[in-house]
């Protein structure tokens, strides 16, 4: 009975031994009563769900009020499906009014079923779907002579093509999309709207789907809706239709069919509703985003000057797919870049590095990066705009993705830039929240930032030697973290702190020192020497 | 008798007057406790007495204050403190001037100092005690005195809790670290001892570089002695305790002197110091393990504070060779129980295939190649225990084409003449069908397996034992691949092992059997392997599963005719009972309803006479029993009313067993089941239930882990009985208030886990007896029977004001959400707009907050429901 003082311990790495602890029958006990404990649980709780009744009470609730999909159907009948009867029976009878009914059996039911799925919670299209109420519901849509048939199956099938990709891949394979698209010069309006609306949510599940709808020739008829007398809300399904079909990258449309429609997204980027100008923006943005020649098909529809407007906008809903489109465009190449520069975009980004919605800062600086990229009669327009100090500031707040943009932003313009240019960044106070950033983890990162202190610190360096850029690092504690990044496990970071300080701080280094740098191999992994035997005298 | 006569004869070989000696020490120790403890401190400072009675002076001294229950010892640490000061104080010099009279060591003093230490230092009752030990130290000439204080520094520094010695840090390190240097290898053996289990408060010393490098240099030179391994011994082995604590300090030692250091520790003579060299690398895995995973887990916003610095895959192309050697060191007669080289470097290995994953493969490969065949047992179990240490690890791709290779080869090595080989094997075999079982479900391989295997259980009982093991992989393997093939089916129809599953249970139970089936737990691994058959059938063996049953039925019936004598057969005796018993009631949950209805009767007779016969009162078979019945309760559900006379008196006898709590809480689950199963036909039985449950409840020697079971036991009551349960309503409430007062104090200690998992089984208990007492009052009806009128404004408000509590503490898990969420869902359902006032924003927003956060579906589920009754309750 002494005390055993801080010796091996055995008895737990003997457990881990082959599979000596699963065989201590104190241990399958204890597996016993655990899981006795948790089935008791599980009863339990079974018990108490089954009383409180959740998903009857959640569905007499939605049933109070059935959603309406769009303002103009609101003149429709409401058939209040009962509280008490489940779905099975709801679509029971249905699938018997649909397949054995009459006409008016046919038209009843369909309108049933489209009420269950315009349920706001939990529609339950998987049910409709295995029920193969599809395939029905799209004969329908051929039924001319039944127009509010037609309609009610539209609807139906609009509201299943918008559940999961299943759902819609159901739709497009009863041969809905042929239907739907022939159906957009209905003499209907509502049927009309129905189908855009449809074809909206089939598009929109992927470039599969939307490669199958322009497959089709959509866009012919869609634009002859996309006209300013349409009705405002089939106006705003058709714009966001649009939008899908430019929609999606691997692969992206084929740029040749989607382009008919930048005249009418030129025009519809000046429609005084918010939510159009919001999605043409979006359709702008896609289109944009890619090789030069797309670009230019966006500069010479002259959409610059609104969508730069638009970024003044005070709705950050609207300012973002415009400072998207506009961010792409200035990917291109310089004489690109100078069209939107020449369109005044620089004091909308003085405005937008101080939006208060963090992703628009992020897109700004990510933007303000690709004109950086640029010649420097451009980088000089940014300092001239004097958004360097803005740019640094954000350095060290917000989020850290938004830092990371304003990093590349920074490095790009000490890349292209010249001396002026980059001693104004110095001026600024660059450095400090720049050597800060090295204690990050992100490497990419502290690669960018070594980028930029490397072409600094080139700029700094005098024909006599010294170099005030590398006091002000050192002061800023920057060699202390570059000295340590030679420890960093990816190797491109190792080199390039290694370069900096061999090249711009070497006579600091304690030559001793050095010993102690651990070497950091290829596959990421601290390297060992070869063995050394242990000397005597371990004088630390 | 004399105390001095009483301890020397605690030491007499004559057992009656050891007896008597204990007894008398016994008494003194009742009867007057501070002068006996001073009467034993006064031997022990006496130089003239013999050693050995001096010796037993101070074990009984410590013992008064110190136990290994540390309840106990908090017990008379504060019985200490309240004697008198002098009397202490005297004490106190006596084991001070007892250091450096021992002639032998550890020293006896040191431990009654430490002893003391625990009781005071905290208190701050004893500030110059390390001044006085570290004086001690500065007589370079009397090294007994430097080695007994310094063993009293290091009793002292591993019992007292870390922060209350954190002050006195740089003196004791000087003290220490000054041994090290000038003293002869029993000092420095003892400064480093010392020194490893100052670590944890030298914190501030490591985060200084300077201290930092003077303290590492002290400790490496201290593992080149040339004249001591003990003192190398204890060097390494401070090492692996710094390893631990200042990881990440280690970068600028590990090349220069770490890796040499262990690389040629791992080469020594003396085993003790390979394994410490073995440990140091095995903790530095364990920590490059946890990094890697914290690093997994951290996010942009949130990164890890510390990263691994992949020592560990540095050190590989060194490291394995090491190992690999190491591992062919087993010794010819090895005891299971002792810890060797040999299983350190198996295990060293294993940690570092997670570590490393892929590139381990490189080393470890071709040396189960080239030793499979080998003709020395200790290469060829090598080899198969490597094969065994990398199934965890590489990933499944790259160690496929390796297992299909090797697997094969190695079941042949199931015909070893070696058992440690064999043994080795079936592990292996385990190890593929758990961490690779496609390697091994396939027609080329599943039936070399079987037959493999099959061989496997009729040899020695520990190789037998871990066949069992790979049974029991093999059968969840073959059942989670036909369910992922079958991933919507209720019941599995086919599945791997369906033709040889008659073979495979038939020669299980054959293995239960064996007449050495006691040694090496193969009984009990037989089984349980068993149990997992039961538990992973497809349809096509459920006869054979059903007739299983019926063998395991006529076993318990037999055991039940034998008498057995002797302590050691009684005890194989009960355990075998109480696995038949778990095996019957794994069998009453997984055939068929139909077929465990037809065997009732039976199965009640047979449990029922064992509850009475002699081993019925042995703990474990009790509370399998119990345990069996109350799978029988769930089955028959209304039907088992027919057995309640004659199972009720043995509950109740099981609720009063406040000794053995196991089967207490057992007893408190099974009349939860008998409420939820049998509904109003428990009504007669519940005033006997329910006495049991309050008296229980108000026992302060009940283990505290059953209270929140029988608040749960309440809340099934309440829901079974309905308007039965009225005239329990006012007393279970009452209780429920004092028991939802405690439940509603914050944890205040975050890191004591077992405290908050305490604490939120209490609140679990009181939340069930809640919704249960709700849901009871309130009836099944569509309108709320007027029951739930005797649930009164103050009751509500109790109720809530212990949620709103309960919602504020961030250890609050996410069971304790959803159950509080019900409740509160509960009520506003019943008591609608009367609920309005009570739902302040703050703690409602809160409770919804984590319930639409939980991540599980039923309580989002449950969560929207809530709101919108809360919705209700405040807007009509």
């Amino acid at each position: 009975n002494t005390y055993i003082a801080m010796e091996n311990k055995p008895s737990t790495r003997l457990s881990e031994f082959k599979n000596r602890s699963s065989r201590d029958s104190d241990a399958a006990r204890n597996r016993r009563r655990g899981n006795n404990v948790e089935l008791r649980k599980n009863r339990r709780a079974e018990q108490v769900g089954k009383r409180r009744n959740v998903a009857l009470d959640l569905e007499e609730d939605n049933n109070k009020s059935v959603t309406v999909l769009g303002a103009s159907q609101s003149q429709n009948i409401q058939t209040r499906v009962s509280g008490t009867k489940n779905y099975e029976t709801v679509i029971r009878e249905v699938c018997e009014a649909v397949f054995r009914g009459s006409g008016t059996d046919r038209l009843r039911g369909t309108t049933r079923c489209r009420m269950l799925l315009s349920k706001e919670k939990e529609p339950p299209i998987d049910e409709v779907v295995e029920a193969g109420l599809v395939e029905p519901f799209v004969q329908f849509l051929s039924n001319t002579d039944a127009p509010q048939l037609q309609f009610e199956a539209a609807w139906a099938l609009t509201n299943i093509a918008s559940g999961t990709s299943e759902h819609t891949h159901a739709v497009v394979e009863a041969g809905a999309v042929p239907w739907f698209v022939s159906l957009l010069d209905n003499p209907n309006a509502e049927v009309r709207e129905q189908a855009v609306w449809a074809l909206g949510n089939i598009a929109g599940d992927g470039p599969e789907l939307r490669d199958f709808v322009i497959s089709h020739d959509i866009l012919p008829n869609l634009l002859t809706i996309l006209q300013p007398t349409t009705k405002l809300s089939i106006l705003r399904n058709a714009t966001w239709t649009l939008s899908n079909l430019c929609r999606g990258k691997d692969p992206q449309p084929d740029f040749n069919y989607v382009r008919n429609g930048i005249p009418t997204l030129a025009a519809l980027l000046y429609h005084e509703d918010e939510e159009i100008q919001t999605d043409a923006a979006w359709a702008v943005s896609y289109l944009s985003d890619g090789e030069n020649y797309k670009i230019d098909a966006v500069l010479d529809a002259n959409m610059v000057p609104r969508l730069i407007e638009m970024l003044s906008s005070d709705k950050d809903t609207v300012q973002t797919p415009a400072l998207r489109a506009i961010g792409n465009i200035v990917t291109g190449d310089d004489s690109q870049t100078q069209k939107v520069l020449e369109e005044g975009a620089m004091e909308a980004f003085v405005h937008l590095l101080q939006s208060t919605a963090e992703n628009i800062r992020k897109e700004t600086c990510w933007t303000l990066s690709n004109i950086a990229a640029g010649n420097r009669k451009q980088i000089q327009q940014i300092i001239e705009a004097n958004l360097v100090p803005m740019l640094i500031r954000l350095l060290t707040m917000g989020e850290f993705r938004t830092r990371k943009e304003a990093a590349w932003c920074l490095s790009n313009i000490t890349a292209s830039g010249d001396y002026t240019q980059i001693e104004h960044l110095v001026q600024q106070g660059c450095l400090k929240p720049m050597c800060d950033l090295l204690s990050c983890h992100d490497p990419k990162l502290i690669s960018v930032v070594l980028d930029a202190l490397a072409n600094i610190l080139r700029a700094g360096q005098s024909s006599d030697g010294s170099n005030v850029v590398a006091d002000f690092i050192d002061e800023a504690g920057g060699m202390d973290k570059i000295e340590s990044l030679q420890n960093h496990e990816q190797e491109i970071i190792y080199r390039k702190s290694n370069t900096i300080i061999e090249k711009y701080f070497s006579e600091d280094l304690d030559e001793e020192q050095t010993e102690f740098v651990p070497q950091v191999g290829e596959n990421n992994a601290y390297t060992f020497n070869t063995q050394p035997l242990p000397v005597d005298n371990f004088a630390f | 008798m004399s105390v001095v006569d009483a301890l020397q004869a605690l030491l007499s070989s004559d057992q009656s007057e050891r007896e008597g000696a204990l007894a008398w020490l016994e008494d003194g120790k009742q009867s007057d406790l501070g002068p006996f403890m001073q009467a034993l401190s006064d031997v022990l400072v006496d130089t003239s007495q013999d050693t050995v009675v001096r010796q037993q002076a101070g074990l009984q001294l410590k013992n008064c204050l110190r136990s290994r229950d540390e309840s106990l010892s908090d017990q008379r640490a504060e019985t200490w403190r309240g004697f008198d000061g002098n009397l202490r104080e005297h004490i106190k010099n006596n084991a001070l001037n007892t250091i450096g009279t021992e002639d032998s060591h550890p020293s006896t003093a040191a431990q009654v100092i430490a002893a003391i230490a625990y009781a005071e230092i905290p208190y701050n009752m004893w500030p110059e005690m390390m001044g006085n030990l570290l004086s001690l130290l500065e007589d370079e000439s009397n090294e007994n005195q430097r080695v007994s204080s310094l063993e009293a520094i290091g009793y002292v520094c591993e019992c007292v809790p870390p922060q209350f010695l954190a002050e006195n840090a740089n003196d004791i390190l000087t003290g220490v670290v000054g041994c090290m240097q000038s003293g002869g290898n029993p000092v420095r053996k003892a400064a480093i001892k010392a020194l490893t289990n100052s670590l944890e408060f030298c914190k501030a010393n490591f985060d200084d570089g300077e201290e930092r490098n003077f303290i590492m240099g002290v400790i490496c030179e201290a593992t080149q002695t040339k004249d001591s391994d003990d003192v190398i011994h204890a060097a390494l082995a401070c090492l692996v305790r710094i390893m631990t604590l200042y990881y990440q300090h280690m970068e600028e030692y590990m090349s220069e002197a770490l890796f040499p250091i262990t690389m040629s520790a791992m080469r020594s003579e003396n085993t003790d110091v390979v394994l410490q060299a073995v440990e140091f690398w095995s903790n530095v895995c364990d920590e490059e393990i946890d990094l890697d995973l914290e690093l997994a887990e951290a996010t942009e916003l949130n990164p890890p504070e510390e990263t691994s610095k992949h020592y560990a895959r540095g050190a590989l192309e060194y490291l394995a060779p090491q190992l690999l050697e190491l591992l062919t060191q087993q010794e010819e007669y090895d005891d299971e129980d002792d810890w060797n080289v040999s299983k350190a470097a198996s295990v060293c290995l294993a940690l570092l295939s997670s570590c490393v994953c892929d590139p381990i493969l490189e080393y470890v490969v071709p040396f189960i190649q080239n030793n499979l065949e080998n003709e020395t047992w200790q290469f060829r179990d090598a080899a198969v225990l490597a094969f065994g240490s990398i199934m965890e690890g590489p990933s499944p791709d790259s160690l496929f084409p390796i297992v299909q290779e090797a697997i094969l080869p190695v079941m042949e090595m199931m015909k070893d003449p070696n058992a440690c080989v064999k043994d080795s094997v079936a592990w292996v075999l385990g190890r593929v069908c758990d961490k690779l079982p496609d390697a091994v479900l396939n027609d080329t391989c599943l039936d070399s397996l079987l037959i493999t295997l099959g061989e496997g259980l009729s040899m020695e009982p520990r190789v037998a034992t871990n066949v069992c093991w790979a049974f029991n992989a093999l059968a969840e393997a073959a059942y989670e691949a036909a369910k992922n093939e079958h991933p919507d089916a209720e019941m599995i129809q086919t599945y791997a092992l369906s033709s040889s599953y008659e073979a495979i249970v038939s020669k299980l139970l054959e293995t239960t059997d064996r007449p050495d089936a006691n040694e090496a737990n193969l009984r009990s691994a037989s089984y349980e392997a068993l149990m997992t058959y039961f538990q992973h059938y497809a349809e096509d063996c459920y006869a054979t599963t059903h007739q299983a049953g019926l063998v395991i039925l006529e076993r318990l019936q037999n055991s039940l005719g034998l008498t057995v004598e002797g302590r050691d057969s009684l005890m194989q005796f009960t355990e075998l009972q109480s696995l038949l018993c778990a095996n019957l009631q794994t069998l009453i949950r997984y055939l068929h309803a139909e077929d465990v209805k037809v065997l009732a009767d039976g199965i009640m007779e047979i449990l029922l006479s064992m509850f009475q016969s002699q081993t019925g009162e042995a703990s474990n078979v009790q509370e399998d029993a119990f345990l069996a019945v109350a799978a029988l309760v769930s089955v028959l559900e209304e039907d088992f009313v027919k057995y309640m006379e004659y199972i009720f008196p043995i509950t109740v006898t099981g609720l009063k067993n406040i000794e053995e709590y196991q089967v207490c809480s057992v007893a408190v689950g099974l009349v939860g089941d008998m409420c939820r199963s049998m509904k109003q036909a428990v009504v007669p039985f519940c005033d006997s239930f329910m006495t049991e449950l309050l008296s229980n409840l108000a026992n302060d020697d009940l283990d505290r882990s059953v209270k929140p079971e029988i608040l749960c036991c309440f809340g099934d009551m309440a829901i079974a009985l309905g308007e039965a349960f009225v005239p329990y309503l006012e007393v279970s409430l009452s209780v429920l208030n004092s028991a939802s007062q405690a439940a509603a104090e914050p944890v205040q200690d975050q890191n004591d886990f077992d405290l908050v998992d305490h604490m939120n089984s209490l609140r679990e208990g009181c939340l069930e007896a809640f919704t249960g007492v709700i849901q009871g009052l309130k009836g099944e009806g569509s309108q709320p029977h007027e029951n739930i009128q005797l649930l009164t404004a103050e009751h509500i408000e109790h109720i809530i004001g212990f949620i709103g509590a309960i919602v504020a503490d961030p250890t609050l898990d996410n069971n304790n959400v959803r159950q509080a969420i019900g409740v509160v869902g509960d009520l506003c359902k019943v008591f609608g707009a009367d609920m309005a006032g009570l739902l302040q924003d703050d703690w409602v927003n809160e409770l919804l907050r984590l319930g639409h956060e939980s991540g599980d579906l039923a309580t989002e589920k449950l969560t929207k429901w809530c709101q919108r009754l809360i919705e209700k309750a405040r807007h009509g």
